[in-house]
């Protein structure tokens, strides 16, 4: 356990060395504080307003979250997942001689950091916004901390580093738990209903006696209430039980025989997380242990040399792909499309209707103006820099699909809007064509954020780049269109704002590739 | 001394490994040959506790999962993976501790002098090269004093003057009565080294040549005699 330590407090101090010299920490910290404090008057407003500014509704709280929280964890233990172990772990610590039941806690323990900042924020939460005393806040944190995390360690170490059930039984005992999960959410829609679909079932739900008696989750509920509420026979009975099975798990989790067998799952999962990790810091929408996407064969016919063979190459690879050019994202912009489309029927100003679809095009790009770029990919492959032809034709035909799939997105996301609002032709055309500027304008300036700030800054001061830029050129847009919505008229102001961002467009892409010269440089 | 009797693991249906036996003596260089996917990975991570297997596995005359064998075992994997925020001492103090070695702070500098890491020492993991993070694992299995080295493609990305010495430390390792097993496609740089040679394919090893019964043949020679040509 000493060398555990020793990494638990050098790795730790190390890396408040490193983030206290980076400039950029004190940014994240001024922002994070900022979000926070916004959260706290935000949710404060929210409690009160939907009455749970009690002990009562801090029961509550606790409850829901005991229901979900702790299943889910034993779920993701009993899969052998939902520890995080790197491939530093792996190399140095799974062949020492360290125990492996040591090493499981060390990788729960990487968590607790987080656990405690947690229980800590909870303490003026629960007398600010739930009016619970300060010592019954300050118990609530040693509870948690001492006799919450003791319990979640040992069951943590009977299902991940079991060696005597079977991997049959392990699923079984998942799927059990995720079948309690799924029974609890389908009482609450039923409930729900039951309650003229208002959330005011949710007290006496939680507060259901029988829900207290369901073995460790419904008994740390009871805890809390005894801690909060006061005693009953029943929460006193089931915190008691509470403490006991706590103990006995506890000692059946120390006396339990664990080689190392585990280090198999383990390892693949670090695997799995290592690429989700490289995946994310790119920018890319990343799962750990998500099946990889099976390719088919396909063949393409290169009808061009130079810079147009990467535009066939994206043709062969998207052939490979089950459903071509469509994904996700399709159904993502469709559902957008008839959200904003049931939202429009009822507007009272029908002549606004023709901005409505160009800002949900530009919401959306806004939203996922963070996420890479097929481009993006494409800056990361050395052939894109060494095809011998000129940086605007490679800019081209790199990302010319990704317009094709701008305007099948803008199809899908105006469309809607479209029909309920009787939009023409000509105003369906001209949204569309703002949509797709907007995604050509996200696709450019990944090449500006990576051109001007290389590796200064780390992916996220690039994704935030990008976010300002596109927040600029929708701002160029908005303006153009009540400059003229004041001087000429509204239809005036819609092709203004559709101009306004071709141009825009037209300037970041001669920008872009004239950086992007100077990176192959 | 290593000695792996009947090992077997499966990955879902495909057999990567299928009965295996070898056994290596205390002071004896043995090589792991054979072409890509004959299953010398799956081999290694075995003898290394990180897979599940059928068979058994010991080390010095112990069931190699135990604490007590892990304490004379020391693996340098293929690709090197260090801890972002340790710098390569602390790398060091870290594993002197995992292992329960006292006092080793002398050995420390002089495995950090002797593979050119002295002036790296405060870097942090995440900010050496391939080669470094090589040599800072080399070091890591060098500062337990093993009985048993299982060493996966150590000379990938090493420097020529690490190679030498990595090469140096091995002769020293058998000299002192270390077992040493190289798993490598590198022959030419295992040419001096070893004492027994074992040449894996398709899960299975096909022969075993020591260093008298290959007489004065070629390595390689010897290799591609077994393997038809493979590499």
């Amino acid at each position: 356990m000493e060398a555990i330590k020793y990494l638990y407090k050098t790795s730790f101090k190390n890396q408040l060395k490193k983030s206290v010299k980076k400039p950029v920490t004190v940014i994240y910290c001024i922002l994070a504080i900022a979000y926070f404090v916004w959260m706290y008057f935000i949710f404060r407003d929210m409690v009160s307003d939907i009455k749970i500014d009690s002990p009562e509704g801090l029961v509550m709280l606790f409850s829901a979250m005991a229901l979900f929280f702790l299943p889910g964890n034993l779920i993701t233990f009993a899969k052998r997942k939902g520890l995080i172990f790197r491939k530093s772990d792996i190399h140095l610590l799974f062949v020492s001689p360290v125990s492996p039941k040591s090493i499981l806690v060390y990788a729960y323990l990487r968590n607790i950091i987080l656990s405690v900042v947690v229980g800590l924020a909870f303490i003026p939460i629960g007398v600010f916004w739930f009016h619970v005393p300060v010592y019954k806040m300050i118990l609530y944190f040693l509870v948690s901390q001492v006799v919450e995390n003791t319990l979640e360690i040992s069951l943590m170490i009977i299902l991940y580093g079991n060696e005597r059930l079977s991997k049959k039984t392990l699923k079984i005992i998942g799927k059990v738990l995720l079948l309690f999960i799924v029974a609890i959410v389908i009482i609450g829609v039923y409930l729900f209903f039951e309650y003229n679909k208002s959330l005011a079932f949710v007290g006496p739900f939680l507060s259901n006696p029988y829900l207290q008696m369901v073995p460790i989750i419904g008994w740390s509920i009871a805890c809390y209430r005894l801690l909060f509420l006061g005693a009953t026979t029943l929460n006193v009975i089931c915190t008691g039980l509470y403490l006991i099975s706590t103990i006995i798990l506890f000692i059946t989790a120390y006396r339990m025989s664990c080689t190392g067998l585990y280090y198999q799952d383990a390892m693949k999962f670090a695997d799995d997380y290592e690429e989700a990790r490289i995946r994310g810091k790119k920018g890319e929408v990343a799962v750990v242990g998500g099946k990889k996407a099976k390719l088919k064969a396909a063949n393409v016919e290169y009808k061009g040399y130079y810079a147009k063979a990467i535009f066939y190459r994206q043709i062969l690879e998207y052939k490979k792909r089950r459903f071509f050019i469509f994904g996700f994202y399709n159904l993502v912009c469709l559902g957008i499309g008839i959200a904003i489309a049931f939202l429009s029927k009822d507007m009272e100003v029908r002549e606004y209707a023709l901005f409505v679809a160009a800002g949900a095009g530009a919401y959306c790009t806004f939203i996922f103006s963070g996420f890479a770029t097929k481009w993006a990919k494409e800056l990361e492959n050395p052939y894109t820099y060494l095809i011998p032809d000129s940086p605007l034709k490679k800019l081209w035909y790199a990302t010319v699909i990704e317009h094709i799939r701008s305007v099948i997105d803008g199809l899908l996301i105006v469309l809607p809007v479209a029909i309920v609002v009787r939009m023409n032709i000509v105003a369906v055309i001209l949204s569309v064509l703002c949509y797709v500027c907007l995604q050509a304008n996200k696709l450019y300036l990944s090449v500006l954020s990576e051109a001007l700030l290389g590796n200064t800054v780390g992916t996220v001061g690039k994704q935030w780049l990008r976010m300002i830029g596109m927040s600029i050129c929708i701002a160029a847009g908005i303006f153009a269109a009540v400059l003229f919505n004041k001087y000429v008229g509204i239809e005036a102001a819609f092709l203004g704002m559709i101009m306004i961002e071709v141009v825009i467009t037209a300037i970041i892409a001669v920008g872009a590739s004239i950086l992007f010269k100077k990176m192959e440089m | 001394m290593l000695t792996i009797h009947q090992l077997s693991k499966k990955f879902g249906k495909l057999l990567a490994v299928d009965r295996v036996d070898l056994s290596i003596p205390d002071g004896t260089v043995g090589i792991l040959l054979g072409p890509n996917g004959a299953g010398k990975s799956t081999v290694i991570k075995s003898i290394a506790g990180l897979l599940r297997y059928n068979g058994s596995i010991t080390i010095q005359n112990l069931p190699s999962r135990t604490v007590e064998a892990k304490k004379l075992f020391a693996y340098v994997p293929e690709i090197p993976a260090l801890y972002d925020n340790l710098t390569v001492r602390e790398h060091l103090t870290f594993i002197c501790k995992a292992y329960g070695i006292k006092k080793e702070e002398e050995y420390i500098e002089y495995l950090l002098e002797r593979f050119d890491l002295f002036d790296k020492q405060d870097k942090l993991g995440n900010e050496l090269s391939k080669g470094m993070m090589q040599k800072v694992s080399i070091c890591c299995a060098l500062a337990i004093k093993p009985k048993v080295i299982l060493l996966d493609e150590p000379m990938v990305g090493l420097d020529p003057k690490a190679i030498k010495e990595l090469k140096d430390v091995i002769l020293e390792l058998k000299e002192d009565g270390v077992t040493v097993l190289i798993s490598t496609h590198m022959l030419e740089m295992v040419k001096e080294l070893w004492d027994v040679m074992f040449v894996m394919n398709k899960g299975k090893i096909l022969t075993t040549y020591t260093k008298e019964q290959a007489k004065h043949q070629d390595i390689e020679e010897l290799f591609f005699q077994v393997t038809g040509g493979e590499e």
